[in-house]
């Protein structure tokens, strides 16, 4: 809803400067419409000038590259967006147009232009990147950090989590090593079914200090409780681990409820669903994962804190998402479990000064805005042309899961194994099993199998490639 | 949590120059100078506090001062708080006791969330803000949900003759909607028959029975019957908010939704058992956008109740714009007083007035009006001491000082539960001998006697 208000007509009819306000001043007596008049005394004119988008390429890092591009080869895209005020302010933000964001549409950017950025900037709608610049901007002209215009502050430090994708556990045992020496505390990754969960913990807890924790997402995998409740309990062995997300399909209430009277560890669930007035009266989880417009966080933030449940800010992106989110964390009491942002998956971060962690958290910025620059200089080296297309993940490849009686089951995509996993039409989270990727050898044998599992999942008795 | 931080000291240590030179001086927080360019300078240079005592019209002149409360409504404290960027925000309410000491020479958007500086001050430093960004309120506040909110007109206990008058005046300035306080010292079925047949059909009533019918044994049958007065559209804590199985009870024999404030019982028991229809809900900026999400979350509509002058209603409009269930009409008490003490007065039409869009609250101070009713300090009133009959049907007349005490006594189940044919009437000092000796008497707490000897 927007307001194009007698306000405007009368800012545009007033005449600038002192005298100028002398004599609106002098109007107001007389003249309602004229109350707005001594507004303008400080107006720091906030309406927006123009908006700029740039999209950006930014790298995985070396593990996550081995990893990311079965499942979400897109999440190296961001759209920058830069919003200058008529004040000469400039804010910025992005958007991960893969994930969770969009690309700018001119439409949006239409109903911003030419109208004060705080008018926009609790409209969710308008998109990640665009709500960030203009927080952004509105902080910087007013001198605040973004988080004041947010809510009260209850904290000073954010906690945040490191985040990774399955990938055998050698591979965890780099990142999580990586995540220690930048000073994370937690490590949030996705448990498969395509891999022997113990056995990765196997391999990664004996690397971990004491106090480092680990969080598995198992994405609905788990499938029913009937799977699950062994399961969970058996995995407390591993004292690293804290919380699990979402073991089986949220909308399953009674499940979740006998889960979590079955593992001491605490059982995590998106925000929403079920509706979270049921969530609530059912007591179906511990806490939430929470993302979204600035809105839609604070809304359910609120609620979260309301009922007592910690929660992880999930917004996702490099540097600039990551000081976003802390703004967020700054304002809400139960952004008590460390914030999954995954800018630790990259190789630049887009903001100078880049965030610190220690001790699995990070100062809450200070400074006017979000507090950061953007790296304008890491945006000029990963800048490319806005693609027309999603990138989807490739299908010439040749993915092997490996099952311990000695069978394999060949498919050209995760999706399609993930697919075939939450239908139950596959063993789950057996032990032994494995995932790999088998390179192109150029035989015969890789081409024929390429090509059978196009079509679907190829189950062969032994292991041919 | 105030920030006093290498932000506020770097800009401390910097001349008010150009931001090229503001930037080299501290190399290590240059992410701070872009915001130099369009900086708005919105420090508190200084806050006014302006003593006001704002008369009630003669209708609630006649009976707010029977509870102590009440009366003190016509207090109020307004403020004025000076930004050095020349703007200045007005505010009326509550002040913390350190709140000057916090915020005075701080970044006024620093402590708008804080709602401990003291309800009047926090409405000073949003219009400050807001005006100094050229928007409204509402836009700092959250998303617009709605172009025009929801009033409602209120009244205390009085006989239905003065509602009639009262809701009269309603109608004519644009209401639909009407809350009154339920007490056990009136026949409220008789109030009804009073004032329902002066109403046109769409108007509707409220009643606030604060813990009055004491529990579903007395409130059940009492709340059913009073539902062949349709223009009766909620009921308002008809028993004590933390008799949560009561309240249900409640819920399923009335058709007319019940509303408790917010916070009693804890929220989460409130929703999960389902205790009530709505919810009453105040306090500051954040305790009410917090109070309104949750609320929005259970599907629960709720009155706003911020009371004061316009300067309050003027702000609980802006509340409103960004709470989807507002829906309920806000209670601000406004209405009640000589002057609404801003300018242009709060018009309604159709039960709602139109959230302000200008910068700001989007109201003026009337500032004659605050030359008129300033006074230097509030006065230390004491108790009401008068004389308080009230009539049994039976013949029997119960006398009592003030309010305060006859209504402590029937919250304690001391005197019979809204009975039939009840009503309570000043007893006017006629010099006698007999009522200055019944005046000393009820010194000493209530005094029952079968017939009415004054």
């Amino acid at each position: 809803m927007r307001s194009r208000s007698s306000r405007r007509r009368f800012l545009k009819s007033a005449p600038l400067g002192a005298a100028g306000v002398a004599t609106l001043s002098g109007a107001t007596a007389s003249v309602p419409a004229r109350a707005a008049a001594p507004a303008v005394v400080g107006s720091s004119n906030t309406d927006v000038k123009s908006v700029d988008r740039t999209w950006v390429d930014v790298p995985f890092r070396p593990v996550p590259k081995r990893h990311m591009h079965r499942e979400r080869p897109g999440w190296t895209l961001f759209e920058i967006t830069k919003v200058t005020l008529a004040n000469g302010v400039v804010g910025f933000g992005e958007s991960m147009v893969q994930y969770g964001g969009r690309p700018l549409g001119d439409e949006v950017i239409s109903r911003v232009v030419g109208h004060p950025a705080p008018e926009s900037m609790w409209d969710d709608s308008i998109g990640h990147g665009l709500q960030m610049a203009l927080f952004d901007a509105v902080g910087k002209t007013n001198d605040v950090p973004v988080h004041r215009l947010l809510g009260h502050q209850v904290r000073e430090r954010a906690f945040m989590s490191w985040w990774a994708c399955d990938q055998p556990g050698k591979d965890w045992v780099i990142e999580c090593r990586d995540a220690v020496a930048r000073g994370y505390t937690d490590f949030k990754a996705k448990a498969r079914s395509w891999f022997d969960l113990f056995d990765q913990c196997r391999e990664l807890t004996p690397t971990l200090p004491a106090h480092f924790k680990i969080d598995f997402d198992f994405n609905s995998l788990l499938l029913d409780s009937a799977h699950a409740g062994r399961y969970l309990v058996g995995l407390e062995q591993f004292k690293n681990l804290a919380i699990y997300e979402s073991p089986i399909p949220q909308s399953d209430v009674e499940g979740n409820k006998l889960l979590r009277r079955k593992t001491t560890i605490p059982i995590a669930m998106h925000y929403g669903n079920p509706s979270i007035m049921t969530a609530l009266r059912e007591e179906v989880c511990d806490g939430f994962v929470i993302g979204g417009g600035a809105s839609r966080v604070l809304n359910n933030g609120t609620i979260a804190a309301t009922a007592a449940k910690p929660f992880w800010l999930q917004m996702v992106g490099t540097g600039i998402t990551a000081t976003f989110s802390m703004h967020f964390a700054a304002v809400l009491s139960h952004a008590r479990w460390p914030a999954v942002n995954c800018n630790n998956l990259y190789e630049a971060q887009l903001v100078k000064p880049a965030i610190r962690v220690e001790n699995g958290s990070a100062k809450i910025p200070e400074a006017p805005g979000l507090g950061v620059d953007l790296d304008e200089d890491a945006v000029a080296r990963h800048r490319i042309e806005p693609l027309a297309q999603r990138r989807e993940p490739p299908t010439d490849i040749l993915l092997a899961i490996r099952f311990p009686s000695g069978a394999t089951i060949y498919y050209v995509s995760a999706r399609q194994y993930r697919a075939d996993f939450l239908a139950g039409k596959m063993p789950v989270f057996a032990a032994g099993v494995y995932m790999e990727e088998i390179p192109n050898n150029g035989s015969r044998e890789w081409k024929d199998l390429t090509a059978r599992a196009q079509e679907g999942a190829v189950h062969v008795g032994g292991r041919p490639l | 949590m105030t920030s006093n931080l290498s932000r506020r000291n770097w800009f401390r240590r910097c001349a008010a120059g150009g931001a090229v030179s503001l930037a080299s001086a501290v190399p290590g927080v240059r992410p701070a100078a872009p915001a130099v360019v369009g900086n708005s300078n919105m420090s508190v240079k200084s806050v006014d506090q302006i003593f006001i005592d704002l008369p009630f019209k003669p209708v609630p002149k006649r009976h707010q001062y029977r509870e102590f409360n009440h009366e003190q409504r016509r207090f109020k404290m307004l403020y004025k708080v000076h930004l050095t960027n020349g703007v200045t925000g007005i505010g009326e309410g509550s002040l913390a006791p350190d709140a000057l000491k916090r915020v005075v020479g701080q970044n006024a958007a620093d402590h708008m969330w804080d709602d401990s500086v003291g309800s009047g001050l926090q409405i000073a430093l949003f219009d400050a803000v807001a005006r100094t960004n050229s928007v409204p309120i509402h836009r700092l506040l959250g998303n617009q949900v709605r172009n025009r909110a929801f009033l409602s007109w209120w009244a205390v206990d009085m006989p239905g003759k003065d509602w009639v008058l009262e809701c009269k005046e309603a109608v004519s300035k644009g209401y639909t909607s009407f809350k009154g306080k339920a007490r056990s010292w009136f026949d409220l079925i008789d109030q009804c028959e009073v004032l329902a047949p002066t109403l046109s059909k769409h108007f509707k009533i409220d009643f606030d029975f604060n813990s009055l019918l004491l529990d579903s044994a007395h409130a059940g049958r009492y709340l059913v019957e009073l539902e062949r007065f349709s223009n009766i559209a909620i009921y308002e804590t008809p028993i004590p908010q933390e008799d949560v199985e009561g309240n249900k009870l409640l819920r399923m024999k009335t058709r007319i939704p019940i509303a408790m404030h917010y916070g009693n019982p804890p929220i989460m028991t409130a929703l999960r058992e389902e205790v009530c229809d709505g919810f009453v809900v105040s306090g500051g900026a954040k305790a009410v956008i917090e109070a309104g999400t949750i609320a929005a979350t259970a599907g629960k509509s709720f009155w706003l109740q911020l009371t004061g002058s316009g300067v309050t209603a003027a702000w609980a409009l802006h509340l409103a714009a960004v709470l989807t269930h507002a829906r309920w009409p806000a209670i601000n008490l406004n209405h009640m007083f000589v002057s609404d003490m801003v300018k242009p007065g709060l018009k309604l039409a159709n039960g709602t007035a139109a959230i302000p869009d200008t910068p700001g609250l989007g109201y003026e101070l009337d500032e004659d009006a605050v030359e008129r009713y300033r006074i230097d300090r509030f006065p230390n009133l004491p108790r009401p001491n008068k004389l308080y009959a009230i009539r049994w049907p039976s013949g029997a007349t119960s006398y009592y000082r003030n309010a305060d005490i006859f209504r402590a006594e029937f919250v304690a189940g001391k005197l019979p539960v809204f009975a039939r044919g009840v009503y309570m009437e000043e007893v006017v000092n006629n010099g006698s001998g007999e009522w200055k000796q019944m005046h000393a008497r009820v010194q000493g707490g209530g005094v029952h006697l079968a017939g009415r000897p004054l």
